[in-house]
């Protein structure tokens, strides 16, 4: 049984399907990717799923239980990561982490340990005492995450959590994310950023315009869409046989050549490398540079749309 | 999580805002010196107009009785009767029992009781008789200039027989005389061997006010008024911040919230006030007089002001707008100030204003405050408390409707 199903979750605000007919299911220990462009309908899929919308339709059930008619149970597992900074800016960072440390019920010792663990994981211990309105904006995006991680969720919702900061601050969050996936947590998270989901997720969702168009792991998708490595190869000299001979090779799809560049489309990137490099030296050309640009989630977006992910 | 924690927070976010705080403490406080040091004259200023004031006399003496003084018209008839008196007094005969009453429906501003024998005394005390007498005004020094006004008068009116009494050989020149002379001063130190007394019962023996009681009153209780706007947008401000969804995840349900945020509206006019009569005590050594009622009119002025914060938040939150509380702000804090008396006393404004400041927070606290400082007993100050408890419970029950009614889209 999966830990979260979703079947058939419908949300309209008047002529905006922002939800339209969308399914899938997340298994305990997923690193769950929710990938799509700004509007696509990652958001009000969330807050469906957080129980802070009611569907138009559908069903979700946690743990086999229907969460829109006990949503207690989803509240009491879920940490949940809003894409704006949630926090109370004129409150200093401890202020802010005892106040959502109480909101989920810890009290006492209990909570300032839980403060001290997460302050730590955060990496905020040394500014507690400041304000948050005097934090970076990396620092608050941390703090927001630190704040959904106080009670131990099982279960967390990540929304745009890296957005508009500094690329330390975010490395920063990816590696606390991983960290939380390693010691068993369940996350969805939602990003239009690829290279995240790609780096991040086991599992991936790509929403658009308010439905799922496509969704397993990485691999699963891209071999859906049957995307192509792009190979460009530098060799020494050039010559009509050696194109031909690539050609003819039963993993390249196409091959053209400018001057001593040659560029490929192949299926697989081991199978036709071991390959192409033979036919290379067997027509007695040396290699100089070999370049493979594998194909990815983007690939797999502007196949299934025909646009890319941030347009 | 507990109601208290959500107070605590709410308090500690309005405490750490400088220009909250510079606005609910630091500009009430400068406004109490300020108008306490420059508007003093308006309690003592006798150039102040004011209406016809209306003046029950109960005279214990029979016609025949007055007689004595009729002949000499040195009743104090004759004063009342006075054209430039008329001009401010307006006086009835009454009982004593319908004189009472009517000055407890503030239809008489002051009471006028003249003691049986009277008459008889003064006038035996022009020849050489030293029996005491004393007449009796009863009166509201919170409703200010009228009853001093009176007051004087009939001062005016006991001086003026000391002094004939005083000096037995004038009477003769004040027989032949239609109106009442101007006598030396240097009779002055005979008056003391003659006891004709006025003396001065305010009612529940109260003491008078001075600017410095009055202002720190009626700006204090202007200023908590801002407090509810300040508190207006504490729903929204959640929601928008999206703290107010993280919440709901948290499971605080939103009444809870609501009612933490009441309280925590409740808990600033609290130490708002504790802050502002702080001042007020050590700043101009006053005295607030019995300690049990005061807290009393400082609770009921809260919860009216909670009572209002608490629909001001709603209202914001329900229609996405902070306009509510600035509004309030802005000019329904300024128009309840002007009413109720924060600004002018209302015995200086017409009398429109006195009944208007009854729907006021602030006017029906000023109005309990001063009478608890005046000495007024618990009775007189209990209906402004009632009516701001009426107040409060008014606007929280029409904020709580509309609280209540869903929206339809959330979980």
């Amino acid at each position: 049984m999966a830990l979260l199903e979703v079947k058939g979750l419908k949300k309209y605000y008047k002529d905006i399907k922002a939800v339209d007919d969308i399914s899938f299911s997340v298994e305990k220990g997923d690193l769950f990717g929710l990938l799509g462009p700004n509007g696509a309908g990652k958001s009000t899929a969330i807050s469906l799923v957080a129980t802070l919308l009611a569907p138009l339709a559908g069903s979700i059930t946690y743990k086999g239980v229907d969460i829109l008619s006990s949503p207690a149970i989803m509240r009491n597992s879920l940490g949940l990561v809003p894409q704006e900074i949630a926090l109370y800016p004129n409150l200093s960072g401890w202020d802010n982490l005892a106040f959502w440390g109480k909101a989920y019920g810890l009290r006492g010792a209990k909570l300032n340990d839980r403060i001290a663990e997460v302050a730590d994981l955060i990496g905020i211990k040394d500014r507690l005492k400041d304000k948050v309105k005097k934090y970076s904006g990396g620092m608050q995006r941390r703090l927001n995450i630190g704040v959904a991680l106080l009670h131990k969720p099982e279960f967390l919702i990540m929304d745009e959590a890296t957005v508009g900061i500094d690329p330390q601050s975010r490395s920063y969050i990816l590696e606390t994310v991983k960290g939380l996936a390693q010691n068993g947590a369940t996350i969805i998270y939602t990003s239009h950023y690829i290279e995240e989901v790609e780096a991040l997720c086991n599992k991936v969702c790509i929403m658009d315009k308010g439905k799922i168009i496509a969704s397993g792991s990485k691999e699963q998708l891209i071999a859906g869409v049957g995307a192509d490595y792009k190979i460009t190869i530098k060799t020494d000299g050039q010559s009509e046989l050696l194109l031909e001979r690539l050609k003819e090779l039963p993993c390249v799809k196409a091959a053209d050549a400018t001057g001593n560049e040659l560029h490929l489309l192949a299926k697989g990137e081991e199978a036709s490398g071991s390959a192409i490099l033979a036919a290379i030296a067997e027509n007695g050309f040396r290699l100089i540079s070999y370049d493979v640009e594998k194909p990815n989630l983007e690939t797999v977006f502007l196949r299934l749309t025909g646009r890319a992910l941030r347009d | 999580m507990k109601v208290r924690d959500i107070i605590k927070k709410d308090m500690l976010l309005v405490l750490s805002n400088l220009k909250a705080l510079v606005f609910i403490l630091l500009m009430p406080i400068v406004l109490i010196v300020i108008l306490s040091l420059s508007l003093g004259a308006v309690f003592q200023d006798e150039s102040i107009k004011i209406d016809i004031i209306k003046v029950g006399v109960v005279d214990n003496n029979t016609s025949l009785q007055r007689l004595p003084l009729q002949i000499l018209q040195a009743t104090p008839y004759d004063l009342l009767n006075n054209e430039r008196i008329k001009e401010i007094i307006d006086y009835e005969e009454v009982d004593l029992a319908s004189g009472q009453d009517r000055l407890e429906k503030r239809e008489y501003s002051t009471l006028i009781i003249i003691p049986e024998g009277f008459y008889s005394v003064v006038a035996s005390n022009f020849i050489n008789e030293t029996t005491a007498t004393q007449i009796e005004v009863i009166g509201y020094l919170n409703t200010s200039f009228e009853t001093n006004i009176v007051l004087s008068i009939v001062n005016a009116y006991t001086d003026q027989l000391c002094n004939i009494m005083a000096d037995n050989k004038i009477i003769s020149n004040y027989l032949a005389s239609e109106k009442f002379a101007s006598f030396s001063a240097s009779l002055q130190e005979e008056l003391a061997a003659h006891q004709l007394d006025l003396q001065f019962s305010a009612t529940g023996n109260r003491k008078s006010i001075n600017q410095f009681y009055y202002y720190s009153i009626a700006i204090t209780c202007m200023f908590i008024l801002y407090t509810a706007g300040q508190g207006g947008s504490f729903l929204l401000e959640e929601s928008q911040n999206k703290t107010l969804d993280r919440l709901s995840v948290a499971g605080v349900t939103k009444s809870k919230l609501l009612l933490g945020k009441s309280t925590a509206i409740f808990a600033l006019c609290i130490v708002q006030l504790a802050v502002l009569f702080i001042f007020s005590t050590l700043a101009f050594s006053l005295n607030w007089g019995n300690i049990l009622i005061f807290f009393a009119i400082a609770l009921a002025l809260s919860f009216s002001v909670t009572g209002i914060g608490t629909l001001l938040m709603i209202a914001s939150y329900r229609t996405g707008s902070h306009n509510w509380g600035t509004m309030f702000q802005a000019i329904g804090a300024q128009l309840f100030a002007l009413i109720g008396g924060s600004f002018i006393p209302l015995s200086v404004l017409p009398k429109f204003f006195s009944t208007a400041a009854l729907f006021t927070p602030n006017g029906l606290a000023i109005m309990a405050f001063t009478d608890n400082v005046q000495g007024a007993p618990f009775a007189e100050s209990a209906p402004y408390i009632v009516g701001n408890i009426l107040i409060g419970a008014v606007t929280l029950a029409i904020g709580l409707l509309w609280f209540k009614r869903t929206k339809g889209d959330k979980a």
